[in-house]
């Protein structure tokens, strides 16, 4: 049954009783009133004699039997009606009438002529209902009294009256002085109002104590304790134990409830699982990657855009030191980092512009380190939500690579002595200064000398690159004339020119050229070296051909030294300025080589100097190298 | 005749550059180290010293420094194979009149550079 039709029947119970009890109240005044009625009667009915009482009905019923007869009256209505008329206030008329309807009741007889011939005082007094119990005479007297023999008259003559709902007792009293009085009494229609209130009362208020008391029950069994049931079933849930369920008691809404309950139950169950499964994979893939990341040498952290450390692996805490404190921003952890850049700034940059940062070389306490940084993308909205750095430490390497520079650096100088030994020595033989050399001599020797400069060239070339690696090729600047050093080092070529039959051009400009500020000994040194490598290129076919210039061109001067030779193969071009690098196609012209590293040593000199060296160049067609000087 | 001190503890180098040098028409002692250089100058007097820097017990710099602290005027061609800025420029302060590369110098150039310096 539903809930709310089972509220609906508790309160049309509630409506009924509390209704009846209402209507009882409602009729207890009404009989009340009817009792204060009668009360007017006690009143007035004072106190007659028998004689006058049967005189005065005599007379009364004189005229009501002319009256009848003159067919006036036809029905006790009409008889009331006249009775009010000859006297309202006459006690006869009015018994009469309350006796005349209870004769019509009593017997049901409509005839109302007929009972009101024989309507006498002794008839009168014989329909009255004598109760032998309660009354006082004797029962051979009441044959004398309903004869009319009213000395046998007992005290009281209890008469019932029966008017509308009640029934109304009376009792009439003859006196022995002969006088009549009638007294109506409403005992019994007290007592049976007492009795029909005290019951109703009675019901009234059990009502009002059980109603609550069962619809508190009836709440209680149907409402109250599904709920409570459910609600320790959803804390036990709440706690976790997802084993439980609801009873389902009833197939009302509370039933439903704990149906639907169960079924979402159930759900979570289900749901609670396919987390689980989730978070089993997830964590595992977590587990993976937070291993990943951990097992990783390098220093990994992660910052948010305001550089707030959000990850660090372990590496990176033992970069930064371990007490690597929470919500550290990489602008404290910068302060660590020695570096040519500030770290901090230079990051919030990048992070912010969403692009990777490389910065060679920093230092981070007695180590240094490769700076990566890469912006990280919210991978749902595409936002850049801050940057992973990797901190890769190159101490080892730098350290391998500070020891090979040294080696480098001091077998190079431990070498110059032995060819200065051999140069020196050389020198005097080949200019006869210790004794006569033959041709065949002379020959030999001068190749052995020209090995030994070869060798030497080699030797300051390996200098030279150890110092750039090491940061340390500086060099003493003045004011110089360029086109003074490309004569000069065009002049030396010359001879070096004809002989691999290469036509070598230089015109000197007209006007003078403004000065720049250079190591002339470097500067010169770059030169030979392209012009020496334009030479030795274009000696192919027969007409090699090399044209040096030197212009003016937006604040700088430019050196052009352009070749019909054999160009630098496209796959070589890229890295033409790398340490030991030789185009792929040279090593036929110049079987003995160079070291590899003129054009290294040449973009050092060029860039220190705040100029530009650069080339265009098509294979088997030529080269153009172009250097730049800035004008101050 | 010009009297020349050939400071040079490579024999290799000494020999050659003061044969050179006499048939040039020098007056040549060598000394091998810095001890001895020193020892030469204190009784003898140089038009030219030509002084190698790197050199055991007692090197180049330290004759330099020494040659400053005694006053002596004797001008002095750094001849060696250390190139390096900071070289150049502290024998430069330590008072030596020229420099050269000893692999990238020819001994005629030596002996220009030597007449050159005493005239």
């Amino acid at each position: 049954m539903k809930l709310n039709f089972k509220v609906a029947i508790l309160l049309t119970i509630s409506f009924f009783v509390i209704s009846s009890a209402f209507i009882s109240a409602s009729l207890m005044a009404l009989g009340r009133n009817q009792a204060d009625d009668l009360a007017l009667f006690k009143n007035e009915f004072v106190e007659t004699n028998v004689e006058s009482f049967q005189n005065s009905s005599d007379l009364f019923f004189s005229y009501f039997d002319n009256e009848i007869s003159a067919g006036k009256i036809k029905s006790i209505d009409d008889a009331v009606v006249f009775a009010d008329k000859v006297d309202p206030s006459d006690n006869n008329a009015i018994i009469m009438k309350l006796a005349s309807r209870e004769i019509v009741d009593g017997n049901g007889d409509p005839s109302i002529a007929a009972l009101l011939t024989k309507a006498t005082v002794d008839s009168f007094v014989s329909q009255w209902t004598l109760d032998p119990d309660k009354n006082d005479f004797a029962v051979d007297n009441l044959d004398k009294f309903t004869a009319g023999d009213m000395t046998v008259a007992p005290a009281r003559i209890r008469v019932k009256f029966y008017e509308n709902l009640g029934l109304i007792v009376g009792y009439v009293k003859v006196f022995e002085t002969g006088k009549v009085r009638v007294d109506f009494i409403q005992q019994q229609n007290a007592a049976f109002y007492r009795t029909y209130l005290t019951i109703l009362l009675a019901i009234f208020l059990l009502a009002i104590t059980i109603i609550p008391l069962f619809s508190t029950l009836f709440m209680k069994r149907t409402v109250v304790d599904p709920i409570k049931r459910l609600n320790a079933v959803t804390k036990k849930i709440t706690e976790g134990d997802l084993t439980k369920r609801a009873d389902v008691a009833s197939h009302d809404e509370i039933g439903g409830l704990s149906t639907s309950f169960n079924s979402m139950t159930e759900k979570l169950v289900d749901s609670n699982r396919n987390l689980s499964a989730k978070v089993k994979e997830l964590s595992e893939e977590h587990g993976r990657l937070s291993s990943l990341v951990e097992s990783v040498k390098l220093g990994v952290v992660m910052v948010d855009l305001r550089l707030t450390v959000i990850l660090a692996n372990s590496a990176a805490k033992t970069i930064f030191g371990k007490d690597l404190p929470k919500n550290l921003t990489f602008k404290d952890i910068s302060e660590k980092i020695k570096g040519s850049v500030n770290i901090s700034q230079a990051l919030s940059y990048y992070v912010h512009a969403g692009k990777p940062l490389n910065i060679q070389e920093v230092m981070i306490g007695e180590n240094y380190y490769r700076l990566f940084m890469s912006p990280v993308r919210d991978i749902v909205e595409h936002i850049f939500i801050g940057a992973v750095v990797v901190m890769e430490d190159i101490t080892e390497q730098k350290k391998l690579d500070k020891m090979r520079t040294e080696i480098v650096s001091v077998t190079s100088h431990q070498l110059r002595t032995p060819a200065t030994i051999v140069k020196g020595n050389l020198e005097m033989v080949l200019g006869g200064d210790v004794g006569k050399v033959t041709k065949a001599q002379r020959e030999l020797l001068d190749d052995t000398y020209l090995g030994n400069e070869r060798m030497i060239h080699l030797i300051n070339d390996l200098m030279d690159a150890a110092k750039i690696n090491e940061g340390k090729l500086v060099f003493p600047i003045e004011p110089i004339r360029l086109e003074d050093i490309v004569e000069e080092v065009v002049k030396e070529n010359e001879p070096f020119a004809k002989e691999k039959h290469v036509e070598l051009d230089f015109v000197r400009p007209s006007a003078p050229l403004p000065m720049v500020k250079i190591n002339s000994q470097r500067v010169k040194q770059v030169f030979q070296n392209i012009i020496d490598n334009a030479v030795k290129y274009s000696a192919v076919g027969d007409k090699g051909n090399v044209e040096v210039e030197v212009n003016e061109d937006k604040g700088f001067l430019r050196l052009s030294v352009k070749d019909n030779g054999i160009g630098i193969p496209k796959a070589d071009q890229g890295k033409i300025f790398e340490r030991f690098s030789r185009g792929s196609n040279s090593t036929k012209l110049d079987p003995g080589g160079g070291s590899g590293l003129g054009l290294y040593i040449a973009k050092a000199v060029v860039e220190q100097g705040g100029g530009k060296i650069w080339f265009d160049s098509v294979e088997g067609k030529g080269t153009t190298f172009y250097t730049t000087f800035p004008i101050n | 005749m010009k009297k020349i001190l050939i400071v040079e503890d490579e024999e290799g180098i000494a020999k050659p550059l003061a044969m050179k040098l006499r048939l040039s028409g020098f007056e040549i002692e060598n000394a091998y180290d810095g001890e001895q250089a020193l020892a030469a100058l204190g009784k003898g007097k140089y038009d030219l010293i030509l002084l190698d820097l790197m050199m055991p017990k007692v090197d180049g710099f330290a004759v330099l420094g020494e040659l400053q602290k005694r006053h002596d005027p004797t001008p002095v061609i750094v001849a060696t194979n250390l190139n390096s800025p900071e070289d150049v420029s502290r024998v430069f302060e330590l008072g030596c009149t020229n420099y050269y590369v000893k692999a990238d110098t020819t001994l005629d150039q030596i002996v220009d550079n030597a007449r050159k310096t005493i005239k």
